[in-house]
């Protein structure tokens, strides 16, 4: 149990700040809860996890899916007081030049799944063999979906993409 | 790379930045060490609407993992059910369950029914969604998806008493006894969904099925091909207004099998006239789907093509899928059922 908790230790420190600000990316008014949320999960199930899983992305897209989930919010208990902000916040917004809170602002217009996909490949430059992994979708929808997001912004954005 | 993605990536790199987690985040999760069993206690709580919502919260991410690929909008509150489907027979450990809700997920994305969350819950299998979805799982799980390809050793109408006849083909079949040619001269089709003379899983078996109306009866020799035979199978609209077709594309093994047993088919007696008696087996082949025979085809010469056979049974654009996506899903480790009603 000891080597358990160090082992989950190592996995937070190395990947916790990564998975909040994946959450807020994707629209979590709660980041931080929805990160520790996502350990928690996964230290409550590890025992019937394949040995080999990839701990990594196992949290990761526990965090996408609790992101999209509004079903946290039933929670009774709110275990954050205080949360870091959520990027449309002004405090986030504050700090970036017009044109990037443009975009900032037109990624929250996308549908989620557009969302995910635009943040998983732009910002965490994953693979599309390993975006189509996170989301449970194919490789195809992966790349379709990322155009479609593309496209979105530009449209929203008034540029070519 | 564009303009556009260009500049995405900078914005997403430096909102990111601006979001700084807390620097004590370990300490506080493990501070607040308790959170799984505060977790629990809540959870228990819960109305039952909101217990079946938890489940569902916590089931999300299982389900990804076990190869699923549940990605949807959670379905909204209202309208929500659950169902419990306990597999009939013997247990099945959590890599068999997982298994089995795995291949329900693709049967049930085949016929476009996603709005479901299945999970593995010790030794059952749950799932949250809409009453439809709900209602097309509960339909699917109770079939196993046992698909086996077995000689046709007699056939005839669904019901009634058949007269003796002494049979050809059927003595060519030694293991077949006089209890069960007895016992499928007086099957009746009629009544009863699907019934079946015989274990339809065992594939050494013999057995009396009958066809999906339950028009004919059919006496039906060992299986020789099975679920493993199958590389994918499909449905494939036709122009309207024709019926629907499924298209079943065999392994090479399967191909192999499915050759020689069209040739030996091919070879045996022809019926004296259109119509078949069990004397001759009719030179037909059936495709049985959990002791149910789906198609019979009449084959009078060797074919051409053994990767591929089509069943063109006059289907609806439903069935045909639903069809489909069971064959190509593959065979359930147990039929699934809901607990029965008191």
């Amino acid at each position: 149990m000891g080597s358990a908790i160090a082992a989950t230790e190592e996995l937070f420190a190395a990947h916790y700040p990564q998975l909040v600000r994946l959450a807020a990316l994707l629209g979590a008014d709660d980041p931080e809860d929805v990160a520790q949320e996502a350990f928690v999960r996964f230290e409550q199930r590890r025992d019937r996890l394949p040995a080999d899983v990839n701990a990594v992305a196992y949290v990761r897209t526990t965090v996408v899916n609790l992101t999209r989930s509004r079903l946290r919010h039933l929670r009774v208990v709110r275990r954050f007081v205080v949360e870091a902000p959520h990027v449309e916040s002004a405090e986030v917004l504050a700090v970036l030049s017009d044109e990037k809170q443009r975009v900032i602002k037109a990624l929250s217009q996308l549908s989620d799944r557009r969302r995910q996909v635009v943040v998983l490949r732009y910002w965490l430059d994953l693979s599309e063999a390993e975006i189509a992994a996170t989301l449970g979708i194919r490789a195809g929808t992966v790349k379709s979906t990322s155009s479609a997001a593309l496209a979105a912004l530009a449209d929203v954005l008034g540029e070519q993409p | 790379m564009s303009d556009l993605e260009t500049t995405l990536r900078s914005a997403l790199e430096d909102a990111a930045n601006a979001v700084a987690p807390h620097a004590d985040a370990w300490a506080t999760y493990r501070g607040r060490g308790s959170r799984h069993d505060a977790g629990k206690r809540v959870r228990l709580t819960l109305s039952v609407a909101g217990a079946a919502l938890a489940t569902a919260a916590i089931a999300t991410s299982v389900v990804v993992w076990a190869g699923g690929n549940d990605q949807k909008s959670p379905p909204k509150r209202g309208g929500l059910q659950r169902t419990t489907l306990f597999p009939s027979g013997p247990a099945l450990n959590t890599k068999k369950l997982q298994e089995a809700a795995s291949i329900l997920k693709t049967r049930l994305h085949s016929t476009g029914v996603d709005n479901v969350r299945i999970t593995v819950e010790r030794g059952v299998i749950a799932a949250i969604g809409t009453v439809a979805s709900i209602a097309a799982l509960d339909a699917t799980a109770s079939v196993s998806g046992s698909f086996q390809i077995r000689r046709v050793l007699a056939m005839g109408p669904g019901r009634g008493v058949l007269p003796h006849q002494e049979p050809s083909v059927i003595g060519k079949a030694p293991t077949l006894t006089p209890t069960l040619l007895q016992k499928f001269r007086h099957w009746n089709c009629a009544g009863r969904h699907w019934p079946t003379l015989g274990r339809p899983r065992t594939a050494s078996d013999y057995i009396v099925g009958c066809s999906t109306d339950g028009k004919t009866r059919y006496l039906l020799g060992p299986a020789v091909m099975s679920n493993h035979d199958i590389a994918s199978a499909h449905a494939r609209a036709e122009p309207a207004p024709r019926p629907w077709l499924v298209e079943l594309d065999f392994t090479p093994n399967g191909a192999t099998a499915w050759r020689n047993l069209t040739a030996t088919a091919a070879s045996d007696p022809k019926p004296m006239n259109r119509t078949c008696s069990r004397a001759t087996g009719c030179n037909s082949i059936a495709l049985v789907l959990d002791g149910a025979v789906l198609d019979a085809p009449v084959f009078n010469e060797p074919i051409r093509n053994a990767a591929r056979f089509t069943l063109a049974e006059g289907f609806s654009p439903a069935r045909a899928r639903e069809l489909a996506g069971v064959l190509d899903a593959g065979r359930l480790p147990a039929q699934f059922l809901p607990p029965a009603l008191p």
